[in-house]
Order: C-alpha cells, then structure tokens, then sequence
C-alpha cells in the first residue's frame, strides 16, 4: 500500500500543486504563504488518502482543505498584526496584465478573510453555498450574507480603482 | 456584476503568470510520511505507556496469594512480558477451572495482555489480564475499570471484547475519539481504508449492557441504544453514537425529540458520544443533531 500511495499522491501533488496555491493566494493574496498552505494541504490529503473514499473527490478535498487552512492562518493572532496581503509581482507579466491583475488584488485585500473565501469556494471553486457554508463552518445564511457583503466591497473597491486609472 | 464577471475576476487575480513552483516534490513526500508516521507513533505513544505502566506492576498489579493464605500487595512483583503464553496457560492462570474459552484464540499473548474469556455454552464473559505464573488473576470488573479509564487502555478493551473475524485485531490502533458515562464508555478506533470501528463496552458483571465493536463507514455516524435497569428502581437509557464527520462539524447533540439533550464535542470531525439518562415511560426515540460552531445543523438523524 504505501509505495503505491506515494507514487499516486506524488502524481496528484504535481497535477494540483499550481492550482491549489492559485486557490491560497486568492484567500491569502501572498504566494510564498500560499505555496506553504499549498504544501500543508497535499500532506493532510496524504495523512487521509485511504480516507478519501473516491480519487475524483480528491482535488475538491485537497481544494476545500487549502481555504480551511488559509482561513485558519488569517486567525492567528501574528497574521492579525499583519498589514493586508502585499501582492507579489511577476517578473514575466505583461505590464498592462500586471496592474490589472494588481488592481483585482488590492480590491480582494480589502475584504475579511472569510469574505474573500466565500467568493473563492463560490465563484473560483463553484461550491454551492451549502458545501461553502460547511467548509466554513458557519450557516448558508452567513455564507448569502458575507457573499453579499463581499461582492459590495469588491464592487467599490474596483470602481475607485478605475477612478484612479482614469485621471 | 454577474458570477460570470466575479469568477473571471478570480481568475485573474489567481494568475500566477508562470511563476515557478518552488515546492520539492521529494521533500514534500518525506515531509507527508513524516508526518503519517509521527501522527501513528503519537497514537501508538498512550499504548505503549500503558504496556510500559503494566510491566511495571502499577497499573494493575495482579495480587500475590502469601503462604499464609492472605493477599499482600505485590510491591515486589515485576511482571515480565517476555515470550508469549499459551492458550490453554492463558486459561489455566485466568480460570483454572476448565470452562472457558478464549474469544480470540487467533491471537498471541503475553503477560499483561488483556483477554476476554467465554464460558462454555456462551453463557458469559469476563475480561482477564494475564498474570504471571502464580499470580491469581484480579476480578473482572477490576480489570475493566482499570482499562476504560484512559484513551490507550479503552483502545485495548475494545480490541478484546470485539467479535471475532468481522473485526481486525484492533490492538494497536489509535482511538480517535472517547467518551465516559458511568461506567460505560465509548470509543471511535481508526481502522483502514474508509472505515473507522464504534465501540461500546460496559462491565462484565451488568446482566443487561453491551459490550460491541462494529465497523462504521468513514463519513457516517454509528449509533446504538439500550436501557438497562438501575439498582433502586427505575433504569437508564444509554446511547452510543461513534463516527467520522462532516470536519465542519463542532457539536453532536443528543436527546428525545421534545426532552433535553446532551451535547459532545466533535473535534477534527471524529466524535464518540455516550448518552445517558433516566428513562422515561413513552418517551419518544432519541434523535441527534450534528452542529457547526455557530449552531448551523450540518446532519440529524435518530439512534437506532
């Protein structure tokens, strides 16, 4: 069983890898922290691997344990005393992609944490807000609330970002 | 904004423009079994602590017949667990009166072991820890208050009662979760693969009780029930409710449909709950309510 196991969870670890810190960064919007919850996430998958009843479920529990433990780490008293999250740049980015993409970014830092990983498991991960709120661990009428809240913020946050651009 | 324009949003956003991973693959595979392994030893710790306690005799030190004919406590005695003892020198030590059997005869022990006895015709059971040659073998409900009091040793009893062959020998198991009522208890045990084993096991001596391990489907809650009559008059209604959950989950509540009910703590999604209460004529069956932190239902349900 083992070595069979760490031959498939090293194939699944380099099929989901880039996707699961795209995931983190998008709650965290840090990508050196978001490869560490990335990293911490396949190892719980590999701690539960003969849990997982069916592989196809994997990615979906590999992604939900990614949001789990990024919103576990926006607890913590030492990410508190943190300024918002300060995006990383990319040095093979286009330069228009960049500020577009850096805009997006800062909007999405504006949120609470568990507002940003409402709006990652509703529209990146495309969880119905039943599987959202238990992600979460809270009610589906939290998860409408914060979604709603989310999404208000995000609006006018992007909109003095274009009044900026603009002038 | 529509969920079309929020998801592509995300989309952007998430773009890692090609940034380069910067996880070791091998590393991270060492770091994932090193954590496996020292999840196992961490559970294997509070076993082997019991075993290390009970070779030193301070767990539960079998009782030394003097040449007087008296007791005295064994202060002296260290039991050995060197070399295995055989069955039938199992039962000799146990029950030398030739009437019983060994419910798990497929396996091997050694002095400190937990067994559990049948008497012929299957008439009853009781549980022995195998003394050293000489010793007398402590009464059997002695032996059960000794192993349900801890995680490790309640692991140790559940292995002993459970059936034999629907069950893996669950010896070295870790018990996930536990539970206390009286002097029942109850246990979730990691098995392999997707299933998980519920436990419940009361005194050898109690005329009515349970004394069960079975197998429970990793995302299913286990549940049992059973009254048993109290001295004094009246009886008590136990349930036992074991399993794997929703990790969302941080509260099973218990109870009749219309009485109170008795909440357990569910943590890392492993529960193991012990309902127990007087009952009551014409009470209504007991129902469960699994809970996220804010009171969200996540599952309900009603005991078998």
């Amino acid at each position: 069983m083992g070595r069979g196991r760490d031959v498939e969870f090293t194939e699944f670890a380099v099929g989901s890898l880039r996707d699961l810190r795209r995931t983190a960064y998008l709650v965290c919007g840090d990508w050196h922290l978001a490869e560490d919850l990335a990293q911490d996430a396949l190892i719980r998958v590999y701690r539960s691997w003969d849990r997982i009843e069916r592989r196809e479920s994997l990615a979906g529990y590999a992604r939900r344990t990614t949001v789990r433990l990024a919103i576990d780490h926006a607890r913590k008293p030492r990410r508190r005393e943190r300024p918002g999250p300060v995006p990383d740049r990319v040095v093979t980015d286009a330069t228009a992609d960049l500020g577009e993409r850096d805009e997006v970014t800062q909007a999405l830092a504006t949120l609470a944490p568990r507002q940003r990983a409402c709006l990652v498991l509703r529209f990146h991960l495309d969880c119905t807000v039943a599987e959202t709120a238990r992600v979460l661990g809270c009610s589906e009428g939290t998860v409408k609330s914060q979604t709603s809240d989310a999404l208000t913020r995000l609006r006018a946050a992007l909109g003095v970002s274009t009044e900026r651009r603009s002038r | 904004m529509t969920e079309p324009e929020i998801t592509a949003l995300l989309t952007r956003a998430g773009d890692d423009g090609g940034r380069p991973l910067e996880t070791n693959l091998t590393d991270l595979l060492a770091l994932a079994q090193a954590d496996r392994s020292r999840r196992r030893a961490r559970a294997g710790l509070g076993v082997l602590a019991a075993a290390a306690a009970v070779a030193a005799g301070v767990v539960l030190a079998p009782h030394v017949t003097s040449d007087e004919g008296r007791q005295v406590q064994p202060a002296a005695v260290a039991p050995t667990r060197a070399g295995f003892v055989s069955d039938n020198e199992v039962l000799r030590r146990c029950r030398p009166d030739g009437t019983w059997d060994l419910t798990h005869p497929e396996r091997s022990y050694q002095v400190g072991d937990l067994v559990v006895l049948e008497k012929h015709g299957g008439t009853g059971k009781l549980l022995c820890q195998v003394p050293e040659i000489g010793s007398t073998a402590v009464a059997s409900d002695q032996v059960y208050r000794t192993f349900s009091r801890s995680t490790a040793p309640l692991g140790t009893l559940c292995a002993a009662v459970a059936p034999r062959g629907s069950v893996p020998d669950l010896r070295h198991a870790s018990v996930l979760a536990e539970a206390h009522a009286g002097n029942v208890a109850a246990a979730l045990i990691a098995g392999a693969d997707d299933v998980d084993y519920a436990c419940a096991v009361s005194p050898p001596s109690w005329d009515t009780g349970t004394n069960t391990v079975s197998a429970v489907a990793v995302g299913s809650l286990y549940t049992a029930s059973w009254e048993r009559a109290a001295q004094g008059g009246g009886s008590t209604t136990y349930a036992v409710l074991a399993g794997q959950v929703d990790d969302a989950a941080r509260h099973l509540e218990v109870g009749p449909a219309a009485g109170p009910t008795q909440t357990f703590p569910v943590g890392s999604g492993h529960v193991a709950a012990l309902y127990a209460a007087p009952a009551e004529a014409g009470q209504s069956p007991l129902s469960w309510r699994l809970l996220a932190d804010d009171g969200h239902l996540l599952a309900s349900g009603t005991v078998d």
